[in-house]
């Protein structure tokens, strides 16, 4: 029986960490090249849960093409706000932070009086609801699928930024702008790109946490707060940084909730953050900007 | 010498009768007349929020004035708050006494947390602050048995009878309200014009220079965090008086987005902006209420989109306008423009 839970509360912290780990990786990119913080992150994640809503659970599409659909869509929202918004603060934090701030209030009204801010629930996609036994554990087969879902994002995007032309591009602009314009590659296009890949997987993010929990345009605020702690646990700006970060914080969350409670796991992780922020001010692969 | 203190007499009485000083008084006069000119209940009460956030504004400007968004400061009026509330309802405490304890305790805990929260700047402080604010509500849902849980606590007393003021209709409270605004501007605006506020907006601009002149920065900055601490929680002590009620969700994420929304929709770059950001904003609800058809469901979208459009076009804020139109207005005239206020990021 205990070791039951233990196993159990294990997986739940696999899947919490994935989820917050694909919200956090966009708000990461972006901060690296373009030394924004977008604290809309948290809506882009919510329009990703609302798209899947609006598609397969209002309208029946194919559950993989409502998430490629929701994808393009959300990433096609993020490269009109870097066009619009964020470019000409690149490098401006606080008027970023400012300006995402206003972005913030018109994302969240604008979904809650266009389809109201009741919560809303998706079908489990594809698969039949019910548990898996594994090694003694019981575990929800949405939750599996979840962890699987999220581990075929994070590759893709692995492979997006280690072994394409386009994924080297935002590396340099990420590690030495001036020195990447030297070199031919367009800043605004890296950060077009990254906005645009970081808007998908939160709205990846979004539609896995979707389907898991409920939909409701508020959906966003919590999983942005507990990003922003993961960014700075790992360091801003760093992608094992950010992974590692995010481990942390969705251990320290799932193994809090099952043993005190949930409450006490976020005055936790925000306890573990000074804890961290005391010894190493930048985060574990942080660098200063 | 006699001619000198004459002199000197009369320049502090000039300083002091300068346009700006009679505009901020006539203001002030007309703020205090409010409640005898309007008997609307619902304009007086938006009047009372305003003096709720006018001070929790302009104690945001003075961080801001080291480059610091001190975003925390519900959280410390939540603090503020809770304890006087306590106080009153479960110690039955007198409210003038209680409101000393409700300005104190944010302040140690800004003391304390001050210390380690401001080892880092920039995003960083304002994300622990997020952090410090989540935890804060927290407390109040870990431990339903002290603190009421998430049903909040109920039946606050208004500020007791003192020298024959009595306490508990609207104007009374929007005259306390009122008051406590105009002390709030006064002890800030004096910081901020004496040397303590020259090294604030020093550090604001060049923190490192700054700290290379000898400047503790982390006295100075700590020193406003506790400032701003202690009058959040005058301010929320006060608030839970007003509504004779909280509860955690009053003081969560949302209201420290509108703490960042007032003051830049105002102007940050002036001290009076703050202020006149949280009246527009404030006032704006009850004109669009008066168009036909109106949803109060889209006003977030309105506030953001005002945000987003001062963020881009009008740096300064909305006090800056009467001067853009002054310049644009020499410049049609083809006279040599006057200074205007000009941005200048942190």
């Amino acid at each position: 029986m205990e070791q039951n839970v233990v196993l159990q509360t294990i997986l739940n912290g696999f899947m919490l960490s994935f989820v917050l780990i694909l919200f956090a990786l966009g708000l990461s990119l972006v901060f690296g090249i373009m030394h924004i913080i977008n604290f809309a992150h948290g809506e882009i994640y919510m329009l990703g849960g609302f798209g899947i809503w609006w598609f397969y659970a209002e309208h029946n599409v194919n559950f993989i093409l409502s998430l490629v659909l929701t994808m393009a869509l959300v990433a096609g929202v993020g490269v009109v706000l870097e066009k619009f918004f964020y470019r000409r603060f690149r490098g401006q934090l606080l008027s970023g932070m400012i300006l995402s701030v206003g972005l913030i209030f018109v994302i969240q009204a604008s979904v809650a009086t266009g389809w109201g801010f009741l919560d809303k629930a998706i079908p489990t996609p594809g698969i039949e609801e019910g548990v898996v036994t594994f090694l003694g554990a019981t575990i929800s087969r949405e939750r599996l699928f979840v962890i699987l879902m999220a581990v075929i994002a994070m590759v893709g995007l692995y492979l997006l930024l280690m072994r394409t032309k386009y994924g080297r591009m935002m590396r340099a602009s990420a590690q030495d702008a001036d020195a990447a314009a030297l070199q031919g590659i367009s800043i605004n296009a890296a950060g077009s790109m990254a906005m645009s890949v970081g808007c998908g997987i939160a709205a990846m993010a979004g539609v896995l946490a979707g389907s898991v929990f409920l939909v409701n345009p508020y959906m966003g605020g919590t999983p942005l707060l507990k990003a922003l702690v993961t960014i700075i646990l790992g360091g801003m700006g760093s992608l094992p940084g950010t992974i590692l970060g995010g481990f942390i914080v969705g251990f320290t969350d799932s193994f809090g909730s099952t043993y005190l409670s949930s409450t006490l796991a976020n005055m936790i992780i925000f306890l573990v953050l000074i804890a961290i922020l005391v010894v190493r001010p930048l985060g574990f692969f942080g660098r200063e900007h | 010498m006699a001619v000198n203190t004459k002199t000197a007499v009369m320049t502090k009485l000039q300083a002091r009768l300068s346009p700006r000083w009679i505009a901020a008084l006539v203001v002030v006069i007309l703020a205090f007349l409010l409640p005898t000119i309007i008997h609307n209940d619902y304009y007086i009460r938006v009047a009372i929020t305003m003096c709720i956030w006018g001070v929790l504004c302009v104690g945001f400007r003075l961080m801001f004035l080291a480059g610091e968004m001190n975003v925390g400061l519900p959280a410390f009026m939540a603090i503020g708050a809770y304890s006087g509330a306590l106080l009153m309802v479960k110690a039955h405490w007198n409210w003038w006494l209680a409101v000393l304890v409700a300005a104190a305790m944010p302040a140690v805990v800004a003391l304390i947390l001050g210390r380690i929260v401001l080892r880092v700047k920039g995003a960083y402080f304002a994300i622990l602050n997020f952090g410090f604010l989540m935890v804060v509500r927290h407390v109040w849902l870990a431990w339903p048995k002290w603190f009421g849980g998430g049903a909040g606590i109920s039946n606050i007393p208004s500020p007791n009878a003192i020298g024959g003021w009595h306490f508990g209709s609207l104007p009374s409270f929007f005259y306390l309200g009122l008051c406590l605004l105009v002390l709030t501007i006064i002890v800030f605006y004096r910081l901020e014009k004496s040397k303590y506020g020259l090294t604030m907006k020093a550090m604001g601009q060049a923190d490192m220079l700054t700290e290379a002149v000898g400047v503790n920065i982390m006295r100075y900055k700590l020193a406003a965090f506790v400032l701003c601490a202690l009058f959040s929680g005058v301010v929320g002590c006060y608030f839970a008086s007003v509504q004779h009620f909280i509860d955690p969700e009053e003081f969560t994420f949302l209201p420290s987005l509108y703490l960042v929304l007032y003051p830049v929709v105002g102007g940050l770059m002036s001290f009076r902006g703050p202020i006149w950001g949280v009246v527009f904003l404030m006032a704006l609800p009850i004109g669009l209420k008066e168009i036909p058809g109106y949803d109060p469901k889209i006003e977030p979208i309105i506030f953001g989109s005002i945000l987003v459009v001062v963020m881009l076009f009008l740096p300064s804020g909305l006090v800056s306008l009467p001067a853009r139109a002054m310049a644009l207005y020499n410049k049609l005239r083809k006279v040599r423009p006057k200074e205007v206020e000009e941005y200048a990021a942190p």
